[in-house]
């Protein structure tokens, strides 16, 4: 049951979020989605954490939690130190190097940390994935295409508009940073996912599940931000919809913690 | 797929099955089956400790070394009872 409420919680949020998309107007909505991801990027640290403090030093698994909890601390702590969402404020300012730091290695801790997960299952457990080699393959190779759809269109966007001079040098190395970490953290959705599936009617199953809930709506949150210019959605909207998918990312991460920590607590408690 | 049967291979599916479910109990046995140098098939419950120290890295992985060692434990347990 514990762990249904957690697979529910993260999309009631989301729907709280649209809640408020449609009930306040476009600048205390910005006011509120800025606080509103700063809170939930602390909590998504929190749930990292509460997964890496119950292995012990030495546990494989440990680091991989500790890494992915730890960048959105940065990322929470960056935002604290440059009001990323509110306009007027870019520029090569003290606040925005820091930012940008705090990003980048944020980024790479993700990256690390999804990596480690990603490998747990064939190059550390040893084990193989169920189902035929093909169906593997497919299932890689999608995910990629999908991952390079959603994510390109924004990365190219981030990057024309630094090159316009719309932005300073920094935010185009920013920008370029946060589009590969994402293109390589979120292309590795599928062996998180064959994962979840190779474990399949055991309480393991739902860290695994809600880890591909995690990049699942990291990928729909940067394809929001690569497609609905095209589809013509304002960038009220665009903050709207895409800060949905980003609520529900860091939340699932709360969840994704929380579910790793339930369970070896249990075996604690049969001990 | 491997498959075990009789009193060892369902007190294994028993302890393993709730926590890694059934693809993963199954394959994970065979595994460490190979490595005590035996089949899944043809595991005894004399096996069973050795065949839980070998199933122990993996657990250890996915689970930590704490929990793993509480996993260990309750096969080795079954395995004398």
């Amino acid at each position: 049951m514990k762990y249904r409420l957690l697979c529910v919680i993260p999309l009631a949020f989301g729907l709280i979020h649209l809640f408020f998309y449609f009930l306040l107007s476009g600048q205390d909505f910005s006011h509120f989605v800025y606080y509103e991801i700063i809170v939930v990027k602390l909590l998504a640290f929190l749930g990292g954490l509460a997964a890496a403090v119950k292995f012990k030093r030495g546990d494989y698994l440990r680091f991989a939690w500790l890494y992915i909890g730890g960048s959105t601390l940065l990322y929470a702590i960056s935002d604290i130190f440059f009001v990323s969402i509110m306009p007027n404020m870019i520029g090569i300012t003290k606040s925005n190097i820091i930012r940008g730091i705090l990003v980048a290695i944020g980024n790479l801790i993700f990256i690390i940390g999804i990596w480690m997960l990603a490998r747990t299952w064939t190059s550390v457990v040893g084990l193989s994935f169920p189902g035929r080699l093909w169906a593997k393959r497919l299932i890689i190779g999608a995910a990629i295409l999908v991952t390079l759809f959603l994510v390109v269109p924004s990365v190219i966007r981030g990057l024309q508009g630094s090159l316009s001079g719309n932005f300073g040098t920094w935010d185009l190395i920013v920008n370029m940073v946060s589009g590969l970490g994402d293109l390589i953290a979120l292309s590795l959705i599928a062996p998180i996912l064959l994962t979840a599936l190779a474990l399949r009617g055991g309480l393991l199953k739902w860290p695994w599940l809600f880890l591909t809930c995690i990049l699942g709506s990291w990928l729909i949150y940067d394809g929001v931000h690569s497609w609905a210019p095209n589809l013509g959605l304002s960038p009220a909207e665009i903050l709207g919809y895409a800060n949905f998918f980003r609520v529900v990312a860091c939340l699932y991460t709360v969840s994704a913690g929380l579910s790793q920590r339930f369970i070896m607590e249990g075996f604690h408690r049969q001990k | 797929m491997t498959s075990f049967s009789g009193n060892v291979g369902s007190m294994l599916r028993d302890v393993l099955q709730p926590i890694l479910g059934d693809f993963v109990t199954k394959t994970s046995v065979s595994m460490a089956s190979k490595k005590i140098g035996k089949t899944a098939e043809t595991i005894t419950i004399e096996d069973i400790p050795k065949l839980a120290d070998a199933l122990r890295p993996a657990l250890c992985t996915l689970i930590g070394a704490q929990a793993a060692d509480s996993v260990v434990s309750k096969l080795v347990e079954l395995g004398r009872s």
